[in-house]
């Protein structure tokens, strides 16, 4: 650094936030007439920038979301710092960390809902802005429905079948205002009272079944399907309403007036139309899937491959697709057990439930590269760590152990003889009430040629962090679902409580294009055709 | 789906490992906070890889990605800070080309601060590992260690300032031996 000392502190104040605006703009002034102080203050900036990764040992890591609600982004960061500074903390008070045993538990998935609905079913939906997967939590606000149908079951009970296009703007477990589109609503006689508004009426639910379908142009259209409604002029509740039966309809034009109406049925999708769309979904997407699994068995990259469908006759092995020979490679299943899979009962998977349930494997061999591709349903994240893949001998280069942090984090080390810090990548996983108990894909890359590791779910990056130290890859003998070290303090119950849909090992680094169309294939919501 | 398409999405990887150190420095000098600078950085990284399909050629990479940091901190600037004093955009623009230059030299002072913080003295070391922590205040840390702020501040100068020095010597010899 050439600068003078008074200039250099002038820059160290204004990079800890401490400079004053007549110091900045000093500092401005002075950096605009010299070079030399411009090229010491971007490297002061560097180092001071570098810092935070080179000594708290946090991985630098690109935080990427992977949904649209801006809320939640910096919720796994947050963990991680809060992580950060609680390990320094017993750093300072000179207490000994335990190898290998987490911090306190931070308890970043406990999310609370702000949902006052459910989603129930969806065939080939498109949202605009944030967009909504079965089991998502409806909070309230405007639902921009550009493709497809969806049920939507308010907290209430009252459940409520949109098509597309349609804007639904929801206010509370048992009210709306549907500002275009169509609906068909269900409504028990504990939800009775629940209310749909538009711009021409306020509808008024006395039991069981009604549909609305709403244009600018033509207004309102109100069909009672059975049962009773009260039509009002909005915001005229005080007032006494109209009241209609099943069978009848009215059509309340922008000007007003009102106009009789046959109820129709036909205009709007039932509760069983819909369950055969989704049936037909569910087929298409299995079949997709089951040429694309047939397709990557030929995959000479592929270690090892499990679609997780049992063997008549054999149902305790776990067999391996891959065209790699080696017997090892057959899983020798304990515990778990074999329940319905990504498409109920088309496709089996392994179910892990207790705290000894494991699938046994053993992989041959070292690679510089390896890519683990998983098909996942979380039931919980009841443990600090909940193990994806874990080599049973921990304490040797190469070994791999794949989990899910509770806090939201997912792990991939690999041995590289150094500090569980610099052998350990991190990537945030954050969770919504929505997201467990649904099939997730999560991948890991480990590619030795660049020293990178990158982390992905559904398909789309979630981080990626250097490795300080490469070394090859010997997954050797290793449990799928759960480890059980050997040494002290390992004794620690690290299983996983979910099921398994498939899994993937590949020796070389997969690209991330390949890693979207895997997860495209397997997807079970995406209607479209990988090639599109 | 052709052959250039997949790499281009397997080559973000690469760019962005490449010139993340360079880029994280260059947005901290823009903004007054390190947390300012992990917000804009990691929105930064994100539009990056969102936009990435839209990049022609690889070799715009590093200038477009200090572009895109330079607009979001001015956009941080905008909606989070109004009320702060900020550089001007001709002291912005200047820094922004002279950051993308001085690349070739910064991407080896990473692992020239990981030797040069093995050589600080202990005191040293764990005061420097206490106040990077994200989120940490130094207020807070001073009242912990029965400090001033100010002592503080002044003593974190002096090791980024021995860092920096550090780093320089060891890029020196690190070039000269690569020489010889």
């Amino acid at each position: 650094m050439k600068s003078s000392d008074e200039q250099l502190e002038l820059v160290a104040r204004y990079l800890d936030g401490q400079a004053t605006p007549n110091e900045i703009s000093r500092l401005e002034a002075l950096m605009l007439e010299d070079p030399q102080l411009r090229a010491d203050f971007l490297r002061y900036a560097r180092v001071d920038a570098a810092l935070p990764g080179a000594t708290g040992g946090l991985q630098k890591l690109v935080g990427i979301e992977t949904r649209n609600d801006p809320t939640q982004r910096h919720f796994a960061w947050m963990a991680l710092a809060a992580a950060a500074v609680l390990v320094v903390l017993l750093g300072v008070l000179g207490l000994i960390i335990m190898h290998d045993t987490p911090p306190e538990e931070l308890s970043a998935l406990e999310i609370e809902d702000k949902g006052v609905a459910v989603v129930a079913r969806a065939v080939g939906t498109k949202w605009k802005g944030a967009s909504l997967l079965p089991d998502d939590s409806v909070a309230p606000g405007r639902w921009d429905l550009l493709e497809g149908i969806v049920e939507l079951e308010f907290y209430s009970g009252a459940s409520v079948i949109l098509e597309a296009p349609a804007v639904l703007e929801v206010h509370s477990q048992n009210a709306g205002t549907l500002h275009y589109g169509k609906l068909r609503a269900h409504v028990p006689v504990q939800a009775q009272g629940f209310t749909i508004r538009t711009r021409e009426v306020e509808l008024v639910d006395l039991g069981t079944e009604f549909a609305m379908e709403v244009t600018p142009e033509t207004g309102t259209a109100v069909h009672v399907l059975d049962g009773k409604v009260e039509l009002f002029a909005p915001g005229q509740r005080a007032d006494k309403g109209n009241e209609l039966t099943g069978g009848q309809g009215r059509l309340v034009a922008p000007n007003g007036t009102h106009s009789t109406i046959d109820a129709n049925p036909e205009r709007f999708v039932s509760r069983e139309e819909l369950a055969q769309r989704v049936r037909e979904l569910r087929n298409f997407t299995y079949q997709r899937w089951h040429f694309a699994s047939n397709q990557l068995r030929k995959d000479p990259r592929l270690l090892a491959y499990y679609n997780f469908r049992p063997v008549i006759g054999s149902e305790r092995i776990l067999p391996n697709l891959s065209q790699n020979p080696y017997r090892g490679l057959d899983g020798a299943i304990v515990g778990a057990e074999w329940k319905w899979g990504r498409w109920r009962d088309l496709k089996k998977s392994l179910d892990f439930k207790s705290a000894s349930d494991r699938v046994i494997i053993e992989v041959p061999g070292s690679a510089a590269s390896v890519t683990l591709a998983v098909w996942v349903r979380l039931d919980q994240l009841n443990r600090p760590y909940n193990m994806l893949l874990a080599s049973q001998e921990w304490n040797r280069l190469g070994a791999v152990h794949w989990r899910i942090q509770k806090r939201g984090v997912l792990e991939l080390q690999v041995h590289n003889g150094l500090s569980q810090q610099q052998y350990t990548s991190s990537a945030p996983l954050v969770m919504q009430t929505g997201d467990f108990h649904r099939w997730m894909s999560l991948v890991a890359v480990y590619d030795g040629e660049r020293g990178v590791v990158s982390q992905y779910r559904n398909g789309a990056l979630l981080g990626i962090s250097r490795l300080k130290k490469v070394v090859p890859v010997t997954i050797d003998t290793a449990e799928i679902a759960n480890w059980t070290g050997s040494g002290k303090g390992s004794r620690q119950i690290r299983s996983f409580n979910g099921r398994f849909g498939e899994l993937m090992i590949f020796d070389e680094a997969l690209s991330a294009k390949e890693i979207s169309e895997l997860h495209r294939t397997g997807d079970k919501y995406d209607l479209k055709n990988s090639d599109d | 789906m052709d052959a250039f398409d997949r790499n281009k999405h397997d080559q973000f990887l690469q760019l962005y490992v490449e010139n993340e150190e360079s880029l994280r420095g260059f947005v901290r000098s823009l903004v007054p906070t390190l947390e300012d600078a992990r917000e804009v950085m990691q929105q930064t990284a994100s539009i990056l890889w969102r936009k990435f399909d839209e990049l022609d050629s690889q070799e715009n990479f590093r200038p477009w990605a200090f572009g895109v940091a330079r607009f979001e901190a001015l956009s941080f600037r905008r909606d989070r800070a109004r009320d702060r004093h900020f550089f001007s955009s001709e002291l912005m623009s200047l820094l922004e080309a002279e950051a993308a230059l001085a690349g070739e030299e910064s991407s080896n002072e990473e692992r020239a601060l990981e030797q040069c913080l093995r050589k600080l003295p202990r005191g040293q070391r764990s005061l420097v590992e206490s106040a990077y922590v994200p989120g940490v205040r130094i207020d807070e840390l001073a009242k912990e260690a029965g400090r001033t702020p100010m002592s503080l501040y002044k003593a974190l100068h002096r090791i980024r300032m021995a860092l920096a020095d550090c780093i320089g010597e060891w890029l020196k010899r690190d070039q000269e031996e690569g020489m010889a």
